[in-house]
């Protein structure tokens, strides 16, 4: 009887084997820790901005309907990272494709605003506070935190489109850098004594006010951009 | 003739390398324009440039007599089919004909429809799960059924079977004659379409080495044969494209020989046969490509 | 069109004349149109163009304005005699030059020729 010339492993490192194979890519263990942590954060960082910016005249704490926003912000980045390459190859402009998807974004952020209102109007909960009443100043409010949502979506994509992966590590490094810091700075003394973050003296017009300006910036970012990006 | 497509001194390099290389070249209404190359010889760059898609380092591109940059008027008359376009996730063929359908002024739908239908498009499939072939086939449709004043191909039948890439060169030409519009397409395969190419660019590391009528280019090589002595003697004074030697015998692709040249050739006991197409561009590519040749 | 690598409009030129001397297209017949002949060919229109011109030029084809191209009156005859000297370039002289080479004698040719019935 002739010897096998490689003799069978045993089953532990046979087991284990696979379990290498299966990590080949470690980024397969990363993700979902990046998944995590960014939950985390994007969850940390709404339930702050809740508490940063309530108006003096509520009591807005976060709830799940924030989870809307996200997935504004995901819908929004798919639209722009996958129509981006075939809308221009149909003879279509970046600008046009740009401002194209924000007249869409825009549309769909008065849908949601008034079925968030419909909402608020039977449960009586309006994103966590009291429901006041179906007012002007909330609708817009809505409208500006799903636009400026988007809007921010379309610049980050834009980002990604221009720059590629090293493009969007050095922006989501930066972000994180913010994010994290500017909670540590409302916890802070010194937070305190910053104005706008200072809840007492904003009211909603302007929460709305500057939420509109904030969504502007990042709308023209976006553009100023995108109309450099080629099509990979 | 009017220019529609005019390129001047075009330069793109990414990060030290150059894709494309101080390009010249005009492109007139009406007629099927060929931009030969081998693989990473700059062909899609240069469309990408023509089409607005990349933005050029230096040089001028101009385009119904504008830059086609972030202009709408202009990009309205342009389809660009890139080779490795990505739909978007989720589309069917229904959708991308839906997209076309909206984006193209020209559109055509009974027309696509009926090129769906020939070419076997499954309808039900996602377009990321086509085959190559049918992938490149959505390309055609769409290309063509845009109707678009100035038509971009990028490699339009690569992975195409015989019987689809026979459909395409038919229905190219019938679309054409129908509705006459500038037509660019690339390609590394050049035998089969070369008959249907009115002009030919050939485009090596970068630069264009080569911008001519196709018939005027049939009649300029000629392959030559004999004993390498006679050989050497009667070509001295063309450009010689490539040789080739064994034993005393010797083959040359020679440019520029004419009507009586290869008769006296001839008559000294040499073989000699008009290059084809394929054989010349080979050739041409495989010379160093500083230099651009005439061709008369 | 073949593979030889000449222009597609001389090939085309000549197979026109060639269906002109066989009669497969008469004189004061129409001959198919450029678009039908670049369909049929597989060619470009403006390369089926310039062999049409050619032809026009050597006055073997005429335009009728709006119908189409027609074969010219006496345009057979003329054309069988250019392909007779056509013949003389391109038949017999390759042949003496081979005969040359092989030593077969002129004699030895026109015995050769003697043999085949045509």
């Amino acid at each position: 009887m002739t010897t096998l010339p490689i003799q069978q492993r045993t089953l532990v490192q046979r087991l284990w084997k696979v379990v290498g194979i299966n990590v080949v890519r470690p980024w397969v263990l990363v993700l979902p820790l990046v998944i995590m942590t960014a939950l985390f954060l994007v969850t940390g960082i709404l339930s702050w901005l809740t508490i940063a910016f309530v108006p003096a005249d509520g009591q807005l704490r976060f709830s799940p309907e924030f989870f809307l926003i996200i997935f504004l912000f995901l819908t929004a980045n798919q639209t722009i990272y996958h129509e981006y390459a075939v809308s221009l190859s149909f003879g279509i402009s970046r600008s046009d494709f740009y401002f194209g998807s924000l007249l869409n974004f825009a549309l769909q952020s008065i849908w949601y605003a008034v079925v968030c209102l419909s909402i608020a109007a039977v449960t009586g909960s309006f994103f966590g506070s009291e429901f006041s009443g179906v007012g002007v100043t909330n609708f817009v409010s809505l409208i500006v935190l799903f636009i400026g949502t988007q809007a921010l979506a379309a610049s980050t994509t834009a980002i990604y489109l221009r720059w590629g992966k090293p493009g969007m590590l050095t922006f989501f490094g930066g972000l994180a850098l913010v994010l994290v810091a500017l909670p540590v700075l409302a916890v802070s003394d010194l937070g305190s004594e910053l104005p706008t973050l200072n809840s007492e003296t904003l009211t909603m017009l302007e929460t709305n006010v500057i939420g509109s300006a904030v969504a502007l910036i990042l709308i023209i970012l976006g553009y100023l951009i995108i109309r450099k990006a080629s099509v990979r | 003739m009017t220019k529609v497509i005019e390129v001047n001194n075009l330069t793109k390099s990414y990060r030290g390398a150059t894709a494309v290389d101080s390009v010249s070249l005009a492109i007139e209404e009406n007629g099927i324009y060929g931009l030969l190359g081998r693989n990473g010889a700059g062909k899609t760059t240069l469309m990408k440039l023509v089409a607005g898609h990349e933005l050029a380092s230096t040089g001028e591109i101009s385009v119904y007599g504008a830059s086609p940059v972030e202009n709408s008027a202009v990009l309205a008359n342009m389809a660009f089919i890139r080779e490795s376009l990505r739909y978007s996730e989720n589309y069917k063929i229904g959708h991308v004909l839906k997209a076309a359908k909206i984006a193209f002024a020209n559109w055509d739908d009974a027309f696509a429809q009926s090129l769906v239908d020939k070419f076997q498009i499954p309808r039900k499939r996602l377009v990321r799960k086509l085959s190559r072939g049918q992938l490149s086939a959505v390309g055609v449709v769409v290309g063509l059924a845009a109707r678009a004043p100035i038509t971009i191909l990028d490699e339009p039948y690569i992975g195409m079977d015989a019987v689809a890439r026979k459909h395409f060169y038919d229905i190219l030409l019938a679309d054409y004659i129908k509705h006459p519009r500038t037509i660019v397409l690339s390609t590394h395969l050049i035998d089969e379409v070369a008959d249907l190419l009115e002009h030919v660019f050939v485009i090596d590391q970068g630069r264009i080495i080569l911008d001519a009528n196709t018939e005027d280019l049939r009649g300029s090589a000629a392959v030559i044969e004999g004993s390498t002595e006679s050989v050497d003697d009667a070509v001295a004074g063309f450009v010689i494209l490539e040789s080739q030697t064994i034993g005393t015998q010797k083959r040359v692709v020679a440019q520029g020989l004419k009507a009586e040249d290869a008769a006296r050739l001839q008559s000294a006991g040499l073989a000699v046969k008009p290059a084809t197409l394929q054989q010349l561009i080979i050739s041409q590519t495989n010379m160093d490509s500083s230099e651009k040749v005439e061709v008369a | 069109m073949d593979e030889s690598g000449r222009p597609i409009f001389l090939q085309l030129a000549e197979q026109l004349e060639n269906q002109i001397i066989s009669d497969q297209f008469k004189e004061e017949s129409q001959v198919p149109s450029i678009n039908e002949l670049a369909t049929f060919h597989r060619i470009n229109p403006a390369t089926a163009l310039k062999a049409i011109n050619q032809l026009v030029d050597d006055a073997t084809l005429y335009k009728k304005r709006g119908i189409g191209m027609f074969v010219n009156a006496g345009a057979k005859q003329a054309l069988i005699t250019k392909h007779s000297q056509k013949f003389r370039a391109e038949f017999v002289e390759p042949l003496i030059i081979e005969a040359r080479k092989l030593g077969i004698t002129s004699q030895e040719i026109i015995q050769m020729l003697g043999k085949e019935s045509f």
